[in-house]
């Protein structure tokens, strides 16, 4: 982390005119947490001096190509396109891990590391153009290598909606690795029990037209950050955050489903903190725009990512409440907010599902078996199932138009 | 600026924290952290005497339903951030009454309390409030919000708290609660025997 301190103090020392303390170390502390959160993944990396690492991923199975080059640290780039190459040319020299790799695709056929700091993705017969976005922690640029696949050119002939919005639904396992989670009196662990809930979950979703992304599909440990990262990444329709409870009191018992509460204040703050630093960039004083200030408003728009889905979040948390109160069949619980953070950031309703209470003899006993792990995953099912064909009557599009790309003809 | 230079990872490393001294103890009329944030404590003086009490109520978990229960606590009518103090040493110590539980992990202390103009507090525990929580929201929504509600629905001088670990920003305690900004009360936490309903 040895860059951090010297950010910090451009941070702390950098003149604010007129601003008063408060805000002053508000926006210091939000910027600093900022910079703790881009830090995870740096490794010693910027530490040492030694070249960033940038890790190449394909996948070619979707009707756009996506490329993803997730960076050990963040470097400056630029994207540019020539012939037929599209080229990302760094400010520093880095090192591609693969090297280099050919593609069996119509739109991507190679890419290869050209000198110290360019990656060169030699596109193929079928490729027409590009977007891309950037992800954070770690630190990722996202290309979509949009065309014509053979497959979908099918599509405006016959005028088959080949091509319409796949429905995707992020199932994130809560815990993880060295975090457990809660632990039930005889030992039962919370992130084995969510692991196996979110497997089952997929196999059940999967059987109806939608595609499921597990956040982990083994016992690894995940920041929060990453966890909605990849519901964003896929431009997930939903996610769903598969948690159990724990509690001191000895009667909690049954399920309960969260989405974000926001105090409206608090956003309000943020977003004038936020404003009021680009005015006074914007006014005067004239200084190299460091990383900070991106830094500072890329977490903000993070953290105001959600409110735009809360009243569907709302909806959806309702729906699944609804049938496990039937399910657990004690009481008419509603559904429930709390400033969960693996919600925050997510472009998509979100909710967290605490299935049930495994501080509770009975339920852990419960949640043991396989039988009702199933009735657990049939009961969200039906609940995700209704959520979708209501949104489908009220015609809202299946996958949000983030980033385009992915529903393009 | 507060104790955010040091390390920058996660939510402090814990362990020492010998340059404070325990601040969980009785009320402290004096002046003496006063000096620890001259810049941000503004013009703010402790009560003069002699001290009077004040009725406050302090969250627990319910011993029985959902969500937080009061108790009555007296505590001097000081400054904001010594009633602050008197406040978080009385959630520390646990309820008195059968019907509540311990909010906080036992062992956990309180390593300062700062209390801006503007109405924000930072709270700075030890790593115990941490380390030591069960897993599961339910826990860590219990002691988050036993924090902020005790202190921002008894202290008018406060409207949001921040938790700090250690002296440091904290990401989350138990990884669900979002401690990254500071938090307002949420008196619908408040047992009713009723859950939070949301239209």
């Amino acid at each position: 982390m040895g860059s951090l301190p010297v950010r910090t103090d451009s941070v702390t020392t950098r003149p604010r005119g007129e601003r008063s303390p408060v805000r002053h170390l508000l926006s210091a502390l939000i910027a600093i947490v900022g910079l703790v959160i881009l830090a995870t993944g740096t490794g010693a990396a910027a530490q040492t001096g030694q070249p960033a690492r940038v890790e190449v991923s394909v996948d070619a199975t979707g009707p756009s190509t996506r490329v993803v080059l997730t960076v050990s640290r963040p470097v400056p780039f630029a994207v540019t396109r020539s012939g037929k190459r599209v080229e990302i040319v760094y400010s520093e020299p880095v090192i591609l891990e693969p090297s280099s790799g050919k593609v069996d695709d119509p739109i991507l056929d190679a890419w290869s590391q050209e000198g110290e700091r360019t990656v060169s993705l030699r596109v193929g017969r079928k490729f027409e153009r590009f977007e891309t976005f950037e992800l954070r922690n770690p630190s990722r640029l996202i290309i979509d290598l949009l065309g014509r696949k053979p497959s979908q050119a099918e599509s405006p002939i016959t005028g088959r909606r080949s091509d319409a919005p796949r429905t995707i639904i992020v199932i994130d396992p809560g815990h993880g690795g060295i975090e457990n989670g809660a632990v039930g009196p005889t030992g039962l662990k919370e992130k084995e029990v969510a692991l196996d809930l979110a497997v089952r979950l997929r196999r059940a979703l999967e059987r109806s037209d939608v595609s499921v992304v597990l956040t982990r599909d083994d016992d690894r440990l995940l920041s929060l950050d990453e966890r909605t990262a990849t519901a964003n990444l896929n431009r997930a329709t939903l996610f769903i955050s598969i948690h159990l409870n724990s509690s001191r009191r000895a009667n909690a018992r049954g399920a309960e489903t969260y989405f974000l509460s926001t105090d409206a204040s608090d956003d309000d703050a943020r977003t004038v903190a936020a404003l009021e630093n680009k005015a006074y960039n914007a006014a005067g004083t004239v200084e190299a725009r460091g990383a900070d200030d991106n830094e500072e408003l890329e977490l903000i728009l993070w953290d105001l990512a959600q409110n735009q889905y809360l009243a569907e979040s709302s909806r959806l948390a309702e729906s699944v409440q609804r049938e496990l109160n039937v399910l657990v069949g004690t009481r008419d619980r509603g559904v429930r907010q709390a400033p969960f953070r693996v919600l925050t950031g997510a472009t998509m309703p979100a909710i967290l599902v605490e299935v049930g209470f495994i501080s509770n003899a009975d339920e852990e006993k419960q949640l043991m078996s396989s039988e009702y792990r199933d009735r657990i995953v049939e009961a969200v099912t039906r609940a995700v199932r209704q959520f979708l064909s209501g949104r489908a009557q009220l015609g809202v599009q299946a996958t949000p138009s983030v980033g385009g790309g992915a529903s393009q003809p | 600026m507060l104790a955010v230079a040091g390390s920058l990872v996660g939510c402090g490393s814990g362990g020492d924290d010998s340059a404070l001294q325990d601040t969980a103890g009785a009320p402290q009329a004096g002046p003496a952290d006063e000096t620890a944030v001259p810049t941000v404590e503004g013009g703010e003086q402790p009560a003069a005497a002699p001290l009077e009490l004040v009725l406050v109520t302090v969250y627990f978990p319910s011993a029985s339903t959902d969500g937080l229960q009061g108790e009555h606590r007296e505590i001097f009518n000081t400054s904001p951030v010594e009633r602050a103090k008197q406040i978080l040493s009385d959630v520390i110590a646990g309820p008195e009454e059968a019907e509540s539980l311990p909010a906080l992990p036992s062992g956990t202390r309180l390593r300062q309390v700062f209390v801006m103009g503007s109405g924000l507090a930072y709270a700075d525990f030890s790593a115990q409030l941490r380390d030591g929580l069960s897993g599961g929201s339910d826990a860590e929504l219990m002691a988050v919000y036993a924090i902020v509600n005790s202190l921002a629905l008894n202290i008018p001088e406060i409207s949001r708290v921040a938790i700090l670990i250690e002296g440091q920003p904290c990401e989350s305690l138990n990884g669900h609660v979002d401690l990254r900004h500071p938090l307002a009360p949420k008196p619908s936490l408040t047992s009713t025997g009723e859950p939070e309903r949301i239209i």
